[in-house]
């Protein structure tokens, strides 16, 4: 269950069969970041893939000698363009790979275009989502829903490309949506009905224990994202924002012209993959040991004296200029990172934040968040994102004061906009959308359990919150997620404890649930769980989500 | 003890046998401890291999506490990544998920279309394919009228007769342009389908095009390799291609043949790019399969195998290096070749090739085994001789260890119970027949290594040195006897490790042994 080596195998596959030679890769938009996150550059070019071509991008040149690998999704789009490239065949060969399932008279279609006779292959390859991580996926859509309502043509999207992770991965699951969400029932009701409809394309090998596919909704937990992190990769994000593993760092000052857009993948960066979950303090000590390797490696290259060291160097050259290039990018962006905690306060902000979400002091947090978003060193970002997670967290407490960190908004002179979008998001998240027990106030056994924490102290008071996701899903493994709650589609429900979990959720995951799948793989040998949401969100693209979810 | 030792080197053997130094260890545990203790820093892909060997096996023993052996084993690769991040490679732990402990995964589902797609394609193309060959027919007999008879009266009936031409009045509008013909618009007839279109929508077709056309595929190839000639030769104005003709064609049937022309041309007509990558392509397959044959053999020679020559390896190491200088000579000679050719994709595909050769230099090349040199052969060669007859030697002495002690015991026995007399004897008798490679040893084995050997086989208990060993082979045959001489040796030995207590006890053994034999020779 590993989704990065799903489309990986489906790409190498590819080229594969379509036999030695030069080869060119033709891809739309979406696809083209399918492979890209799998696949470095280099690695593809190893397979004799030379060229990387848009399918929409007319100007291309004829080159007959170069065999052409077609991966495209298979929307009515890109198979008129298709048509008309078999019509006039640019390329000698065609290997045709749709992501997801076409249908047989646009087959047809292609069949009557392909007058001279150059397809050689033409095949389903479901791999049609983003892979994030080996445990996470993702399609890149932000703004799933209109209150309580998909976005047209939303549904449709990620209901093919959950089936398609559902495909590459090869499990037909059981069912299990929020209860409490229209938008969960809805896609769940959808991926049975392809599932269903193309039944015999889901007869795999029965395992003893059924997968289950778990679909939830952002809105039961409209906390999380507004948290800020302090995770390696879940910073990176949140600050500068990753996009496909790029980082964009042309904003940064001082910034030199080849690190203006830096790639991190944890798939060929191996200092990024060992620390993507680090701490940011750990990251420091991290950085000075890649730094001081990196140095010792240069001193020992710099004294070329023999012919044995020059052979060394030649030998050791490649790896050397990675390393250089790996360090000066990780030091660039953890330098920019720590540039930005301090110039706009974070660690308070974040310390308030955590203590919003988890302890349980109204008064004493009142005064803080009050204090905090009257300082000029806050964003304006951080100060929105702190009064709506007061107006969430104390909705309905009897001393509310929500309406006075809005009027403090004011004069502190936050746009219009951005206040609406702070009454959007205690809308979006509010006690009567979420219809899960998010802060455990209801729940005796929760709320004591609350308690002894707070007793027993907290080891990082910038770490102290856990998402909701990672309690359902602790739930979920032990057998004990409520049916109510989450009940099963269809008459057949899951006798034993599930082992291989796929969980989606509508309106866009974080890093930080993320990490909380990636801690529960660890602790739960032979319980499997991989993730997926409509997006990875940040602060920023999640204040986007709402604004399009509310109406705004 | 349950290996069953033999001084032939090539027996198999069998018991708990350490996998690098051959050691025969007791049990799974000493196996296991012995080889966390002296081999941990030789091979940690090994020891893994041998945790999950001791996995399986545990498994097979005690089949119901299958999990807990499967997550031990899961542990450990996880110590092992702790112990050592730096070593750890992305892809074996991503973003903190441990790959192993998930099962291994296959290729996800696919669905082929290529059977339904190529049915539904060949009924098209087919028919266009039997329109072309029928066009190619027709346009043969007039290219062959036309050569024979310039008179155009005669030829206007003559292709009337190659194709019905349709009639005026049945066209009013050019199928083409749907234009309405009339004064200003004419109609003309496509000599090869006798279909009528307009002047805009139809042409004649050049000399040139329709004689290609007629070529075979060879007399093509010849043509072009004559051009490409005379344009090295820096010939200038060969272009000026015919381009006047006398067949009037519509535009579908010029677009047929033009698209006929350009397949058949297409197959036999290959670029210099094509031809020199399919050089690169040969070369590297090549490589490729001398160096499977290569590194392995290198390896072995690095192991210190005799059977090797290094000169045979030395050859295949030119002829190699030579191979990977071609391919860098040719990916050059591809990368000139952006000189005849500004189109920027074109730039773009060659700069790649080369990029992929230097790839695949690095990726080869670098890793090739090194050969090492002559003394470096010979040392190794003496490292692995002196290895085996040093293992050989433990083993027995590993045998003679078992043998005394078996025989300790007995002795023992037989103070208890003096009257089995004879059952002492029997376990005498089992001495192993030394081996003939015991003088080889003596040769190879430096002083240092005998000492080192000796030294390690100390901590097990004496040993009788090999002279000894000779000596008593030839002085004595009555097993007794023998065994009272490697007494007598280890007394000697433990007397200059100064064990005290050890001599005490060996020397009681000796008296024991000595009564034994005088009662045994009163008989």
């Amino acid at each position: 269950m590993n989704v990065i080596l799903a489309v990986k195998q489906y790409v190498a596959k590819m080229i594969e069969e379509s036999g030695p030679g030069m080869k060119v890769l033709l891809m739309d938009k979406d696809t083209i970041s399918y492979v890209s996150m799998v696949y470095a550059q280099s690695e593809i070019l190893q397979k004799e893939v030379y060229l990387f071509e848009l399918l929409s991008n007319g100007s291309r040149e004829m080159m007959k000698h170069l065999r052409c690998i077609c991966f495209i999704r298979p929307t009515k789009e890109n198979i008129d363009l298709l048509c008309y490239e078999l019509k006039n065949p640019k390329y000698g060969i065609y290997c045709i790979y749709f992501s997801n399932v076409v249908s047989k008279s646009d087959v047809k279609r292609l069949a009557e275009a392909d007058e001279q006779e150059v397809v050689r292959e033409v095949q389903e390859f479901y791999g049609d989502f983003i892979a994030v991580s080996p445990h996470i996926f993702s399609f890149n859509i932000v703004g799933c829903s209109r209150g309580n309502v998909w976005s047209t043509g939303v549904l449709n999207r990620i209901c093919a490309g959950v089936t398609a992770v559902l495909l590459s991965l090869k499990k037909c699951p059981m069912i299990r949506y929020q209860n409490s969400s229209e938008l969960s029932k809805r896609l769940a009701e959808n991926v049975k009905q392809v599932i269903s409809k193309d039944a015999g394309l889901f007869d795999f090998r029965r395992t003893d224990v059924p997968p289950l596919l778990l679909i939830v909704d952002r809105h039961s937990d409209a906390v999380t994202p507004l948290l800020h992190q302090w995770t390696y990769q879940a910073m990176v994000h949140e600050l500068l924002g990753i996009r496909n593993n790029r980082i964009d760092l042309s904003k940064v000052p001082g910034i030199t012209k080849d690190l203006q857009e830096v790639v991190l993948s944890a798939e060929q960066d191996e200092f990024y993959a060992a620390n993507l979950y680090n701490n940011f303090g750990e990251i420091g000590a991290r950085i000075k040991e890649l730094m001081e390797d990196f140095q010792k490696k240069s001193q020992s290259t710099k004294k070329i004296e023999s012919i044995a060291d020059m052979k060394a160097f030649v030998e050791n050259y490649p790896q050397f200029k990675k390393m250089s290039g790996t360090v000066a990018k990780h030091v660039t962006v953890v330098g920019e990172l720590s540039r930005m905690v301090g110039l706009h306060n974070l660690l308070e902000v974040s310390e308030i934040q955590q203590e919003l979400a988890c302890q349980n002091d109204h008064n004493e947090a009142l005064k803080k968040v009050r204090g905090l978003i009257m300082s000029d060193k806050v964003r304006e970002l951080d100060a929105c994102c702190l009064v709506a997670l007061y107006g969430l967290r104390y909705e309905r407490h009897s001393n509310n004061d929500f309406m006075t960190l809005l009027s403090a908004l004011t004069k502190r002179g936050v746009s219009e906009r951005n206040k609406r979008l702070v009454r959007a998001v205690v809308e979006y998240g509010g006690e009567r959308a979420r219809g899960t027990d998010l802060f455990g106030q209801n729940n005796p056994i929760s709320r004591t359990r609350r308690f002894f924490k707070g007793l027993k102290g907290v080891e990082n008071i910038y770490t102290q919150h856990t998402p909701l996701l990672q309690e359902t899903l602790d739930q979920l493994i032990k057998g004990k997620l409520r049916e109510g709650s989450y009940p099963y589609l269809g008459p057949s429900q899951l006798k034993d404890r599930p082992q291989d979990i796929i969980v989606f959720m509508i309106g866009g995951i974080t890093y930080e649930e993320a990490l909380a799948v990636c801690n529960i793989n660890k602790s739960n040998p032979g319980v499997r769980v991989v993730l997926g949401g409509t997006t990875l969100h940040n602060s920023q693209t999640y204040l986007e989500e709402v604004a399009i979810a509310q109406h705004m | 003890m349950s290996a069953t030792v033999s001084g032939d080197d090539s027996a198999v053997r069998e018991g708990f046998l350490c996998p690098i130094c051959m050691q025969d260890l007791n049990s799974v545990f000493q196996l296991q401890t012995h080889f966390e203790e002296n081999h941990t820093h030789e091979d940690k892909a090994v020891l893994h291999h041998l945790k999950g060997f001791l996995g399986k096996a545990k498994k097979f023993l005690g089949k119901t506490e299958e999990q807990p052996v499967e997550r031990e084993v899961a542990e450990a690769d996880e110590d092992e990544g702790e112990r050592s991040p730096g070593l750890t490679t992305p892809t074996s732990r991503v973003c903190g998920i441990d790959d192993t402990q998930w099962p291994p995964q296959e290729l996800g589902a696919t669905r082929g279309y290529y059977e339904y797609f190529r049915g539904q394609r060949s009924s098209h193309v087919d028919r266009n394919t039997v329109e072309t060959n029928k066009l190619l027919i027709r346009l043969e007999k007039l290219v062959k009228f036309n050569h024979e008879c310039a008179e155009p009266s005669k030829r206007k009936a003559f292709e009337k007769t190659v194709v019905p031409w349709k009639e005026d009045s049945s066209m009013k509008f050019c199928p083409y342009c749907m234009e309405r013909f009339g004064l200003s618009l004419r109609r003309h007839h496509c000599r090869l389908c006798g279909n009528i279109a307009c002047l805009k929508c139809s042409d004649f077709l050049p000399h040139a095009c329709s004689e290609n056309l007629l070529k075979s595929e060879e007399e093509l190839l010849r043509d072009h390799q004559r051009e490409q000639a005379r344009k090295d030769k820096g010939a200038e104005g060969g272009d000026d291609e015919d381009m006047s003709g006398t067949l009037r064609l519509c535009k579908n049937c010029d677009q047929l043949l033009v698209r006929r022309l350009q397949a058949v041309r297409e197959k036999v007509i290959k670029s210099n790019l094509v031809l020199l990558y399919q050089r690169l392509t040969e070369v590297k397959n090549h490589v490729i399969a001398q160096l499977s044959v290569y590194n392995p053999k290198v390896e072995s020679l690095l192991y210190g195998s005799s059977t090797i020559s290094r000169d045979v390896m030395e050859r295949e190491r030119t002829k190699i290096l030579k191979n990977f200088d071609l391919i860098d000579t040719i990916s050059k000679k591809i990368l000139g070749l952006s000189a005849t050719n500004s189109s920027r994709t074109h730039q773009r595909l060659i700069q790649k090739i080369r990029t992929h050769c230097t790839l695949f230099l690095q990726a080869n090349m670098h890793t090739m085994v090194t050969l090492p040199t002559k003394e470096e052969i010979e040392k190794l060669k003496a490292e692995r001789r002196a290895a085996i007859t040093r293992r050989i030697q433990e083993e027995k002495q590993a045998e003679l260890e078992a043998q005394r002690q078996e025989r300790l015991e007995r002795l023992e026995k037989e103070k208890r119970d003096l009257k089995t007399l004879e059952s002492a004897k029997k376990g005498h008798v089992r001495i192993p027949s030394w081996p003939l490679n015991l003088n080889k040893n003596k040769q190879d084995t430096s002083p240092t290594k005998s000492r080192t050997g000796g030294a390690k086989t100390l901590e097990g208990g004496w040993k009788p040195s090999a002279v000894s060993q000779a000596e008593l082979m030839a002085s004595s045959d009555n097993p007794m006897m023998q065994q009272m001489n490697i007494i007598r040796n280890y007394i000697r030995q433990a007397k200059e490790m100064q064990k005290t207590d050890e001599v005490k006890m060996l020397e009681e053994n000796l008296r024991e042994l000595e009564m034994e034999y005088g009662r045994q020779s009163r008989f």
